[in-house]
């Protein structure tokens, strides 16, 4: 990882430690109840909520979790940016996921099914973070999967690029 | 092992094969490199450059409606559930695909001024205008709803605009993509069927190849084989030496002939065994340069003669051919040899033997030429004896032995000439007259002379011209007589009571244009197997012909000797009991106007009144030095009734004939004190009453080269000696006389007799005679230095043979004052006189050196 990267990263863990001010390490055993405005909620089959058979996510509960950060370029920018999220994974195992199915419905209602096989370690992550920076809903925020493209040629289909939906905020685990 | 050289792979073939590589490679980095576009193209379309763009495309168009639709339900009232928060969202969603849209490839290469573009642009205007009041508070935006909702009707058709275009683009990019890789992949695809094709011919003219060279190399095997064997088991010695000459091959053969071994020889140098110069003793260095420049000097030169040296230390004669190839380790040289001292033994015996059996030919020849010459002079006095005593009071008996005596000795005469024309033809030097003659007249003369010859066996002979009276042709005709006269001879000999008939024409044929005298008879024939040898010399005519023939042999050889020498043919057509047919041919040749001219100035003064009368009493002057001759000629002239002056010499000629007038004179040509020559020019020019009489040469041969000189002295007519009685009355008759009769040459001085000098020359070859002139040289000197006058009897014998001995030898060179002065000494001799004895012997030594000095520059001037 170059200096750079490494700056970035810091930058990053500040920033979300900034915005949260409760700010711990989310288990298994225990999802906390959000604190600010709702980013994510997840439904369907799985085994740890903290409300009504769903787990909302604010950012704070988010940027708690282990960071994932990398650079790559997409097909929809220009050049490449540095992404810094949550594996996809991380995620799934931290509300015991139980289905085979991810569908994911961004703002505007679009919705894919993205099969949980693809959320392996080294995959897709939930981005929060653009360049460091949070993502407004004009600039795709304010959840965007993404997935390491340059790492891998199998990330470059238009399958994955169509599973890289942005303005995320639901998933539903389907069985 | 003696390798067989190997072939240089040609130039072309190497080009070919260079070629073909480049063919290859090429055609293989083409593919690779349409395999990697198409590895390229293939992976652009594994992996997608965008997302679904045709969604994207069309959610622009309902984010503005959803957009719309979230300001109407506030503006409306009608869904209490409507709020700010969600126009806001819906605002910021169609602002966020705007944006992703605008960055959408598909647009990239789209012109500004694009319907597309501006619509985008259109679009993006409309957002930075409303995202202001979007962003203010909630009252303001709350206000300005209506005017937002009214502005965003038209950004619906602008997004439609934009949906629209992007589908046709996409699809335009698509085809273009898909060109792109259909093309390559057709190209890809039959650079690759090229390929294949190109390869297997490649691969069937690799088999064919393969097959070739699996034969090539077979056969190459093969050849190789025998080719080691034929060196094993060839006869010939083998040597093979490389570029400095040492030798690095060596077969059975050559061991035998050098007696090393292999093994031995193969450390050896090529100049160890071979020499390559008559000059083995020059040092080792230098005999190595030699035999390097000797070996390529001889390379392709045939069979060389050279010198071996066995392990022995002898030298033999070896026969050697060398032949150098070009192996891949520099030139060597293969050389074949020999042995040849047996052959080249045999070949020193048979040289020695064949040059014994020519000299002796040669001796022979000599004598025959030298014995015929010396026999005829004699000749001529027992013939002009004979004729003279015809001319007196004979009894029966008498007349009849002096006939035969006459007819034996006219005989032995024919066979001595005969013999001198055999050896003068043999040598080259029978000299041809151009004589003009009608050959009708001379068949005529020949059949009138020979007819009571032939009528005596019971035959007739019968002339037949085709050619003309009026004829004249160009040739020697006194050799032609002699050739007809030769073959109606024979004819009248071999037949009896038959028809001999003697034709003259002419035939033109291939071969020429000729004049032929044919003879042709029905007698005995000659069997085919004596035809093939009849014309060759004695020595291979059958003895039966021969014997029943009187002659010598000779003639038919002669014949052909004459005939050739005329540039003719002569030839024989035979039936062993139908008789024989006999062709002499020589070339036709019509006389030129200028020798008709020459001719006819003759015949005119013959036939002019101021020549010799015809009364049969003339006054006549004899010049001849010799008293035998004189006195035949005298008794001769007189018995006919002539009155006859004689002269020894041409001083005394000239004198007699500037003061009497002479109807003819007889002049010999050789002369002491002064030549008949010179005499003849003197009287032509002196104002004398004999200055127009003819004057008629004497000589004992006649060459026509000489011809001039006599007339250009003033001699009228020439006879050659023995003069006949007949001869010479016809000349004194003016009966017709050949002008160009052969006329003898002289000599101008009274040292050498010039002919016999010249005869003599001419029958020997200039070694021969330079050797026997040595001879004669030495026998002089020696007689000089031993000089002693005879004190005994028996000293004067001693004395008086070896002067005839001497005397002899200078008759035989011509050396007429040596001989004389010998002769007189020889006398003496016999006569024991001391003081003639002396006196003679006194001039010897000056006579001998002036006759050397004549003879050398007549020599000199003979051979040169």
């Amino acid at each position: 990882m170059t200096i750079l990267n490494f700056k970035r990263q810091i930058f990053a863990v500040l920033s979300v430690a900034l915005l949260g001010l409760n700010t711990h390490a989310l288990t298994a055993e225990e999802l906390p109840q959000p604190v600010g405005e709702p980013l994510l909620t997840v439904s369907g089959a799985i085994t740890n909520t903290n409300a009504d058979g769903v787990a909302i996510f604010d950012l704070n509960m988010l940027a708690s979790l282990r960071p994932t950060e990398f650079s790559t370029s997409t097909i929809w920018t220009d050049e490449p940016h540095t992404f810094t999220g949550i594996e996809l994974h991380e995620v799934l195992d931290l509300i015991g996921v139980e289905g085979t199915i991810l569908r994911a419905t961004a703002l505007n209602d679009y919705a894919v099914d993205i099969p949980i096989s693809d959320a392996v370690e080294g995959g897709p992550i939930i981005a929060y973070l653009f360049d460091g920076k949070t993502m407004s809903t004009r600039e795709k925020g304010p959840l965007w999967i993404v997935y390491p493209y340059d790492l891998d040629e199998r990330y470059q289909t238009e399958q994955i690029y169509s599973r890289s939906i942005w303005q995320l905020d639901r998933l539903e685990i389907l069985e | 092992m003696i390798g067989v050289e190997t072939s240089k792979k040609p130039i072309a073939r190497r080009f070919k094969i260079a070629v073909l590589s480049l063919v290859i490679a090429t055609a293989f980095a083409a593919l690779v490199f349409l395999g990697i576009q198409v590895r390229t193209e293939l992976n652009n379309l594994r992996i997608a450059s965008s997302d679904n763009t045709q969604w994207n495309l069309s959610q622009l168009e309902v984010e503005v409606l959803v957009f719309q639709h979230a300001i109407r339900d506030i503006l409306s009232d009608d869904d209490p559930e409507a709020s700010l928060a969600t126009v806001r969202k819906r605002f910021d969603l169609l602002y966020s695909r705007h944006a992703t849209l605008s960055q959408n490839r598909i647009f990239h290469g789209l012109s500004p001024d694009d319907e597309a573009s501006l619509a985008l642009m259109e679009i993006d205007q409309f957002l930075q205008d409303t995202v202001k009041i979007i962003d203010g508070p909630d009252t303001e935006l709350h206000n300005s709803l209506a005017a937002i909702f009214q502005k965003s009707l038209s950004m619906r058709t602008l997004a439609r605009r934009i949906a629209l275009d992007g589908i046709t683009l996409n699809a335009v990019n698509s085809e273009f993509q898909r060109n792109v890789i259909s093309t390559l992949l057709l190209r890809t695809s039959l650079l690759a069927s090229a390929l294949i094709l190109f390869l297997s011919i490649a691969l069937v003219m690799l088999f064919n190849q393969f097959g070739v060279s699996e034969r090539e190399r077979t056969r190459y095997q093969k050849s190789n084989a025998r080719l080691q064997s034929i060196l094993e088991s060839s006869l010939d010695a083998i040597v093979v030496a490389d570029g400095e000459g040492n030798i690095t091959d060596y077969n059975d053969a050559a061991a035998k002939i050098f007696g090393y071994t292999r093994t031995e020889a193969m450390g050896m140098h090529f100049s160890d065994i071979v020499y390559f110069t008559q000059r083995p003793e020059i040092e080792d260095t230098k005999l190595q340069k030699l035999v390097r420049d000797g070996l390529p000097r001889y390379v392709e030169k045939g069979l060389v003669e050279l010198d071996a040296i066995r392990k022995t230390g002898d030298k033999i004669p070896i026969e050697v051919s060398i032949a150098a190839t070009n192996a891949e380790n520099g030139i060597s040289y293969v050389s074949f040899l020999r042995d040849i001292s047996e052959r080249t033994r045999a070949q020193n015996e048979l040289r020695n033997a064949r040059d014994v059996a020519l000299a002796a030919d040669q001796e022979k020849s000599n004598f025959l030429a030298i014995m015929s010459h010396e026999m005829r002079t004699p000749l001529i006095g027992v013939m002009g004896t004979l004729d003279l005593m015809e001319t007196t009071q004979l009894s029966s008996n008498q007349a009849r032995y002096v006939d035969i005596a006459k007819k034996s000795g006219s005989l032995l005469l024919r066979h001595i000439n005969d013999v001198l024309d055999i050896a003068k033809a043999e040598a080259g030097k029978l000299e041809l007259n151009n004589d003009i003659f009608v050959p009708a007249e001379l068949i005529d003369e020949i059949v009138s002379t020979n007819q009571t010859l032939a009528n005596a066996r019971g035959n007739t002979l019968i002339a037949q011209d085709q050619i003309g009276d009026s004829t004249q042709i160009v040739g020697d005709k006194f050799r032609l007589q002699q050739v007809i006269l030769n073959l109606v001879g024979n004819a009248i000999k071999f037949t009896t009571q038959g028809k001999i008939h003697i034709e003259s024409y002419r035939q033109i044929s291939e071969t020429g244009d000729w004049v032929v005298f044919q003879v042709q008879d029905d007698g005995i024939g000659i069997s085919e197997a004596n035809q093939t040898n009849i014309f060759d010399d004695f020595v291979t005519v059958d003895r039966s012909y021969r014997r029943s023939s009187e002659g010598t042999g000779l003639g038919l050889s002669i014949c052909r000797l004459m005939i050739e020498a005329m540039d003719g043919e002569i030839e024989l057509e035979s039936q062993l009991g139908e008789g024989s047919t006999f062709r002499a041919k020589i070339p036709y040749r019509e006389p030129t106007d200028q020798e008709k001219r020459a001719a006819e100035t003759i015949l005119e003064k013959k036939d002019s009144p101021t020549g010799l009368p015809t009364q049969s009493s003339l006054n006549i002057l004899v010049v001849e030095d010799n008293q035998i001759n004189r006195s035949v000629l005298r008794e001769t002239l007189e018995v006919k009734g002539h009155s006859v002056t004689e002269a020894t010499n041409g001083e005394e000629a000239v004198y007699l004939a500037t003061s009497v007038s002479y109807d003819a004179i007889l002049m010999d040509v050789s002369m002491p004190v002064m030549d008949g020559i010179t005499a003849t020019r003197m009287i032509r020019r002196s104002d004398g009453p004999s200055r127009a009489t003819d004057i008629i040469g004497l000589t004992a041969h006649a060459m026509p080269a000489e011809q001039k000189s006599f007339r250009a002295a003033g001699m009228d007519l020439c006879l050659t000696k023995p003069v006949s009685a007949h001869d010479l009355e016809q000349v004194l008759s003016r009966k017709h006389h050949d002008p160009d009769k052969a006329i003898q040459t002289f000599s101008s001085s009274n040292l050498i007799d010039r002919s016999l000098l010249v005869d003599l020359m001419t029958l020997l070859s200039a070694e021969k005679f330079h050797e026997t002139y040595a001879k004669f040289s030495s026998e002089v000197e020696t007689c000089l230095r031993k000089i002693d006058i005879p004190k005994s009897p028996e000293e004067f014998q001693n004395a008086a043979a070896a002067f005839h001995k001497l005397s002899g030898s200078c008759g035989v060179f011509g050396a007429r004052a040596l001989h004389e002065c010998a002769s007189k000494i020889e006398t003496a001799c016999r006569n024991k006189s001391r003081e003639i004895f002396v006196s003679h012997t006194q001039e010897l030594p000056s006579i001998w050196a002036e006759t050397r000095e004549e003879i050398d520059s007549e020599v000199s001037a003979f051979f040169a």
